[in-house]
């Protein structure tokens, strides 16, 4: 377990291990964040973290002074509800890419090779929807190129539809409904976003979203996150696939940097290949959570 | 001898597995039985676990109503994340608590304004004397932990019982000891890393005895 006991393992880089000690405390800035780099994506880092994590709750089962008796109208409870989860853990089980990670400091960028997309300018417009656009007010750009590692995976085998049903279980899985912002469509989307901060998954739904020709235009999600800075979160760029038998569209949502506390999900139509900056001026589609 | 060396010789001279990896046949654990969709196993886990994560829970939560919240949701996370409870990586017991942590330090971070480092009873700073927990499986992994603790500093025993048990963030561990806030956290990393190294070496009474 100790990976610096293995000589044929790869010298870490000693600021590593008290970045990754810093993270698994939850005490992670985001420059630190930053200078791990790729390292986020191996092995080696992995079972750093988990290693971590199970130290701290060794260290936490030590420091307890006293051990106290739960209620058993809680235990009761606890015991009842619990058949309806077990079934939800055989389910998640056969589903190896919505499973939940342990260890959310294993849990790794889903994307790869996009620079990060924000956008700049302001809006007439709803206050609030004017409060969220402000986010998307500072450009910047950050490359984060992450290679995946998933140990033990299996290939991807869900439905997006699936993967959506399968969040929406979670107890921590919002879901916000799709409204008209500043440039609504001629006809009237609906539709919903679900994600889970927790997975740092989601998926987006749409019902009459305008079919798009992505030589000249494709849509793009930003995350409004003010739980982590100002500036938006690129969620990645789409194009309005083919609808299900119900009229539906589905889109994973694919968050270039972690998602800390989503305020708002707001799509932009902008050129091929999606914007650093965005202009603003087709924001037809926004999300308010709360 | 190195810790690594000591490990493979106690390995090879008793055709031994490794340290915490259960022989193949083996009885499945609580969580390994919950897993496979056991229920009769649910109640075991709450008889073992629910005092510890009761506790815990009423620890990092603002009120007895917020604390069974959080206790069933602990639960309900463990229903979840049994199937990648692997006996191998960590005991049982330490799996139980790791999952406990994320979720209760997860709602605890997020009304950490609400907090003060003044808001934190005392008995938060010091690492109590002895173990507490009295289940034999827990108990184990206590001392363990303990043993490694005791070696850490006495900063670094108050930064790391702040951080650890009363689950407060580097701002408020730093308010409360008076310590600039970069050595609060060079001192939690560094402390988390030396356990680390500690709890991982072997545990067999031949290493207890020096040999």
């Amino acid at each position: 377990m100790n990976s610096r006991s293995n000589p044929q393992e790869r010298q870490f880089n000693p600021e590593w291990e008290e970045l990754v000690a810093g993270e698994v405390l939850g005490e992670l800035t985001e420059s630190e964040r930053d200078r791990l780099g790729d390292f986020r994506n191996t092995r080696e880092y992995s079972e750093l973290s988990l290693s971590l994590q199970a130290t701290l709750g060794g260290v936490q089962l030590a420091l307890e002074p006293s051990m106290e008796v739960m209620p058993d109208a809680l235990k009761d409870r606890i015991v009842r509800d619990a058949p309806g989860y077990l079934k939800q853990t055989d389910e998640m089980s056969d589903l190896p890419e919505v499973r939940l990670n342990l260890d959310r400091a294993t849990e790794v960028d889903l994307n790869a090779g996009e620079g990060l997309r924000r956008s700049s300018g302001t809006r007439s417009g709803l206050p609030a929807i004017r409060e969220a656009l402000a986010w998307l007010a500072c450009a910047a750009a950050i490359v984060v190129a992450v290679g995946l590692w998933k140990p033990e995976s299996k290939p991807v085998e869900l439905t997006l539809s699936q993967q959506r049903e399968v969040l929406q279980r979670s107890a921590q899985t919002i879901q916000v409904p799709w409204a008209a912002a500043t440039s609504p469509f001629e006809t009237p989307v609906s539709g919903d976003v679900v994600w889970n901060t927790e997975q740092q998954q989601g998926v987006m739904r749409f019902v009459g979203l305008p079919k798009n020709d992505p030589t000249v235009e494709q849509y793009q999600l930003w995350i409004i996150d003010p739980g982590r800075d100002e500036e938006p979160i690129d969620g990645g760029v789409f194009d309005a696939g083919d609808v299900d038998e119900n009229g539906e569209v589905f889109v994973e949502i694919n968050a270039k940097l972690n998602v800390v506390s989503p305020g708002a999900f707001a799509i932009t139509i902008e050129k091929p290949g999606g914007v650093v900056v965005s202009t603003q001026d087709r924001l037809p589609l926004i999300a308010m959570v709360n | 001898m190195s810790v690594s060396l000591l490990e493979q010789r106690v390995v090879d001279e008793t055709h031994m597995a490794p340290i915490r990896e259960l022989p193949k046949d083996a009885t499945p654990s609580i969580l390994q039985r919950i897993a496979a969709g056991d229920q009769s196993a649910v109640e075991e886990c709450l008889s073992r676990y629910g005092g510890l994560v009761w506790t815990i829970a009423s620890r990092l939560s603002q009120s007895s109503a917020d604390a069974e919240d959080a206790t069933q949701e602990v639960f309900v996370e463990l229903w979840r994340k049994a199937a990648h409870f692997d006996p191998s990586k960590s005991a049982e017991p330490t799996f139980v608590s790791m999952v406990a942590r994320r979720r209760l330090i997860d709602r605890l971070r997020s009304s950490e304004t609400q907090r003060t480092a003044e808001s934190v009873s005392c008995e938060g700073i010091d690492v109590p004397e002895e173990v507490a927990v009295n289940t034999p499986e827990i108990r184990d992994e206590a001392e363990k932990a303990m043993r490694c603790v005791k070696k850490l500093s006495t900063e670094q025993q108050k930064v790391i019982s702040l951080t650890v048990h009363s689950g407060l963030s580097h701002r408020l561990v730093s308010e409360r000891l008076s310590m600039p806030l970069g050595t609060v956290k060079s001192f939690a990393r560094r402390a988390l890393l030396q356990l680390r190294e500690c709890m991982d070496r072997p545990q067999f009474p031949a290493v207890e005895r020096g040999v």
